[in-house]
């Protein structure tokens, strides 16, 4: 039986990996003013091993965190980016977890789900403030970005698990 | 959440392929989209909007705080010889699609190229 304290360190760790993630992936797109308001996604790759080593109740947590957390130290908390950005990891979680939940599902398809999800969660803020055709073609665009950090995302989760101790893990 | 769903899962599976290309192919149409010949310039500068058909060549001086010009050409346009500090505007280079934009913040100016189908009753 995985003992609580296990999952609790698992999740907190996975969490300030995430805000981590998240606060690079901001210093990043500075470079990019024109794209301030993209996500790269790449702090999705904590909600990937989050849904694979630790219960759902704790997920949700190192969610909100992941969402409020970065955007708190940043100073961007509730202006649209930040909106963008939680729609766009909301989406994520929720399609990742839905492709989980099928048995076959490969590290690739659940990860790649969850990008392209994230982007749409973006895309259809976006459509609130860009004319409609430019938001589907900008789509276009993040759909191939998010196949690559998608496809990258299930690498590194999977190598990382399968280098893990499972069974170690699972037992204690 | 058990060690099971971790080993009995592969990175990709062969279906995975099929995803893949369809990912790509719907990309390449929605890149592809085309939002259309731009028709006017709409320049929003101190005096408000104005309307500037982009049919034949010509330079623009909007009523702005630092001095710039809009110069148009072959139905592109750009931001020449402005004043402003950072010449961010001028580093913008050439715009020539619909709904593409030049923004001077110093001089609180917008240019936006836009169709037929791009002026509306509000933004008229």
């Amino acid at each position: 039986m995985q003992s609580h304290n296990n999952k609790l360190f698992i999740a907190s760790m996975l969490l300030s990996i995430a805000i981590a993630l998240s606060m690079l992936e901001s210093y990043i797109m500075s470079f990019f003013p024109m794209f301030a308001f993209y996500r790269i996604g790449l702090s999705n790759l904590c909600l990937l091993l989050g849904i694979f080593l630790i219960n759902k109740r704790l997920l949700m947590l190192v969610f909100l965190g992941k969402i409020f957390i970065p955007n708190l130290l940043l100073g961007t908390l509730f202006n649209p980016i930040f909106i963008m950005g939680s729609s766009g990891t909301s989406l994520a979680l929720f399609s990742m977890i839905t492709v989980f939940s099928f048995k076959r599902s490969s590290f690739f398809l659940i990860s790649v789900s969850g990008a392209l999800a994230h982007n749409l969660g973006q895309c259809i803020i976006l459509f609130f403030f860009m004319p409609y055709m430019l938001s589907l073609k900008l789509y276009g665009f993040m759909m191939l970005n998010g196949l690559i950090s998608g496809s990258i995302i299930a690498y590194i989760s999977f190598e990382l698990l399968k280098r893990m101790n499972i069974e170690y893990y699972f037992n204690y | 959440m058990s060690k099971d769903s971790i080993i009995s899962r592969k990175f990709i599976n062969p279906f995975d392929f099929l995803i893949i290309f369809l990912i790509v192919f719907l990309s390449t149409i929605l890149i592809m989209i085309n939002n259309g010949e731009p028709e006017m310039l709409r320049v929003k500068d101190d005096n408000g909007i104005t309307f500037y058909s982009i049919s034949f060549d010509r330079i623009i001086i909007p009523a702005v705080k630092y001095k710039e010009k809009i110069e148009i050409k072959n139905k592109r346009v750009r931001v020449i010889d402005s004043s402003c500090p950072l010449h961010i505007c001028e580093g913008m280079g050439w715009i020539d699609q619909c709904g593409d934009s030049i923004i001077c913040v110093p001089n609180r100016m917008v240019i936006t190229l836009v169709g037929d189908k791009g002026i509306d009753a509000v933004t008229q």
